[in-house]
């Protein structure tokens, strides 16, 4: 990885009944986000003579039913009081804009931006996000796959 | 670092004090106690130890005001037009003088005085109609900053130096009181220039703006209508992702009201930057450096590092933290912000805002690390507790324990199959988003952080 560029922690202003619901609703918006800065990445490097690549944002995320419903769009007993505006995550994956891939919760790097943190934990994730103290002068930082 | 010593000889703090300076690398700030604050007004200034100084600097702020023909000079009595409106010169807006003291890179004071209309006198409809002016995101920021890293291109700052001043006022008939000190600065600057203006200046006229003033309250919305008329007029598309994003063959622009991040490739960004000195009077500040107080620095393998620790130094410093104990995270989970059973003191809601204030920046600008701390502790911002006042100062402990923390931007090998060309290459965004359920109300609107890192 390069270098992290864009961040947010935010309330939802939505109440969500399940965590399913709301971890969908957050992965609209983190898809949102994506196609912004990949939009504004593909105009920045136009005039530059760069090609800017068209392959789809992959995107983590830690709750697999929620993984399940962007896949499929089937929407069942549980999902389906979901607000119909939230299933454009499922296009924009079936579009090749975006792609959804499991990471585990212990190494969600989202997590700094969800809950109070031990020590320990915290640390461990502002290195795997590469917030480092000092220039590292080799890539020897844990990298975020994409 | 001499005058630690004459105060009793707190040799301890002195050094401490020393040694977290040149840890900064970056100058050491005015010493207050030793030659006094800023002066808050014209009486203050002129009485300070430092009133030649000052003096000085208000001589040439009105020079500079009179050559940029900011304003005329009107008598009162004289209104000639505009009988409909309520503005007159017999009711004009009043100013203030604002001083200043900068250091100079090579460590020398720099004393500046600045005159300001006081807007909030200016009434809405009359004096002013829209004020609101757009800024760019964070986010496009480091984005450009990514991209000029993977592909070698050159990050320059230039800033518009008394950038207010330039455009031409949107009504005719803002009238501001005469400035204090009016007398000794009209005899000055018409004798070193022989203007003929040389009314007597204590008889009662007023000014009458001609462009915009530092506190008028539309100046940086028409600062920003007239540069962007201008970048869009030397060949800049406005991006529609972010509207301060601007885009020509060869060349990249973040605006930022007065600051410009010029990302160019060699010939083409030299070509903009004349055309900027053309119109506006510019300071070109070569290689960006600090860029909205964030600290840019080039690493060895070609990269870029962005950081904060000037900006949390100084927070830190105003809110007397600099000898507080280390935190090593930001917020302690164990503490409950939202309990309202136990009884507790209501805080300094001003003190406390102001520090949510001061952390948000840094969240918004390098430090992801705090960004949920920010959010959990605004929640508070209506009726702050002790107990959230001292959560919002362990987070600046955790601040100052890791202000050196740094966003590494590296360039990052072109993948096989795009090596056609060193300038082609691809970038992907990786995307992170979490949200837990809770169990108390607050937090059923769950968090929301999506995460984006370039990767190839």
């Amino acid at each position: 990885m390069s270098g992290l560029v864009h961040w947010q922690a935010k309330s939802q202003s939505v109440v969500a009944l399940s965590t399913l619901e709301a971890e969908y609703i957050a992965a609209s918006h983190a898809t949102r986000e994506s196609l912004w800065l990949k939009q504004m990445l593909k105009k920045a490097v136009d005039g530059m003579g760069v090609m800017a690549c068209n392959r789809a944002v992959p995107i983590g995320c830690d709750n697999q039913g929620a993984i399940k419903l962007i896949a499929s769009g089937v929407v069942r007993q549980k999902s389906k009081h979901i607000d119909v505006k939230y299933h454009h995550v499922h296009d924009e994956q079936m579009r090749g804009l975006v792609k959804f891939h499991y990471v585990t919760s212990e190494s969600n790097p989202a997590d700094l931006l969800t809950k109070p943190l031990a020590a320990p934990c915290h640390e461990q994730l502002v290195q795997l996000i590469g917030l480092t103290p000092h220039h590292p002068h080799s890539d020897s930082h844990t990298e975020i796959s994409t | 670092m001499s005058k630690a010593h004459e105060e009793g000889g707190d040799l301890v703090s002195s050094e401490r004090l020393a040694s977290a300076f040149m840890s900064l690398g970056i100058a050491e700030p005015t010493d207050e106690a030793e030659i006094g604050p800023e002066p808050s007004t014209y009486k203050a200034a002129l009485r300070s130890p430092q009133a030649r100084q000052w003096k000085e600097a208000m001589r040439q702020e009105w020079q500079a005001l009179v050559d940029n023909h900011t304003f005329d000079i009107v008598a009162k009595g004289n209104t000639v037009h505009m009988p409909t409106t309520d503005r007159t010169v017999e009711e004009p807006i009043g100013c203030k003088w604002v001083y200043k003291r900068k250091i100079n890179p090579d460590g020398s004071t720099r004393y500046k005085a600045r005159l300001v209309i006081k807007g909030y006198e200016q009434k809405e409809g009359i004096d002013y109609d829209e004020t609101y002016a757009l800024v760019s995101k964070m986010a496009t920021f480091r984005l450009i900053l990514a991209l000029a890293t993977q592909y070698g291109w050159d990050v320059d700052h230039m800033d518009v130096v008394t950038a207010f001043l330039n455009p031409q006022i949107d009504r005719d008939n803002i009238y501001m009181e005469m400035p204090l000190g009016i007398d000794w600065l009209v005899s000055d600057s018409s004798a070193s220039n022989g203007n003929t203006s040389n009314r007597s200046a204590s008889d009662g006229s007023g000014l009458i703006l001609r462009k915009a003033l530092y506190g008028l309250k539309q100046a940086p919305r028409l600062w920003y209508e007239d540069i962007d008329g201008y970048l869009q007029s030397i060949g800049f598309r406005q991006s529609a992702e972010d509207p301060n994003l601007y885009l020509q063959q060869g060349v990249l622009l973040v605006l930022y009201v007065d600051d410009l991040l010029i990302v160019h490739n060699g010939e083409e960004g030299h070509q903009i930057k004349q055309l900027l000195q053309k119109k506006y009077k510019m300071c070109d500040l070569g290689a960006a450096k600090r860029f909205l107080g964030i600290e840019i620095e080039k690493t060895k393998d070609g990269g870029f590092t962005i950081c904060q620790r000037g900006y949390i130094n100084t927070i830190i410093r105003r809110f007397r933290l600099m000898d507080a104990k280390p935190a090593k995270s930001p917020l302690d989970p164990q503490t409950d912000l939202a309990n309202t059973v136990c009884e507790d003191k209501p805080a300094n809601r001003k003190e406390y805002l102001s520090m949510v204030g001061s952390l948000m920046y840094a969240a918004l600008g390098s430090r992801p690390d705090i960004a949920y701390s920010v959010t959990a502790l605004s929640r508070y911002n209506i009726q702050p507790l002790e107990m959230h006042t001292m959560a919002a100062k362990r987070v600046l402990r955790y601040l100052k324990t890791t202000s050196d923390f740094r966003i590494h931007y590296r360039r990052l090998p072109l993948s096989s199959h795009n090596t056609k060309s060193p300038l082609s290459g691809t970038l992907t965004l990786t995307g992170r988003e979490t949200s837990p359920p809770g169990s108390r109300l607050e937090d059923v609107c769950s968090g929301l952080g999506p995460m984006a890192a370039m990767g190839l």
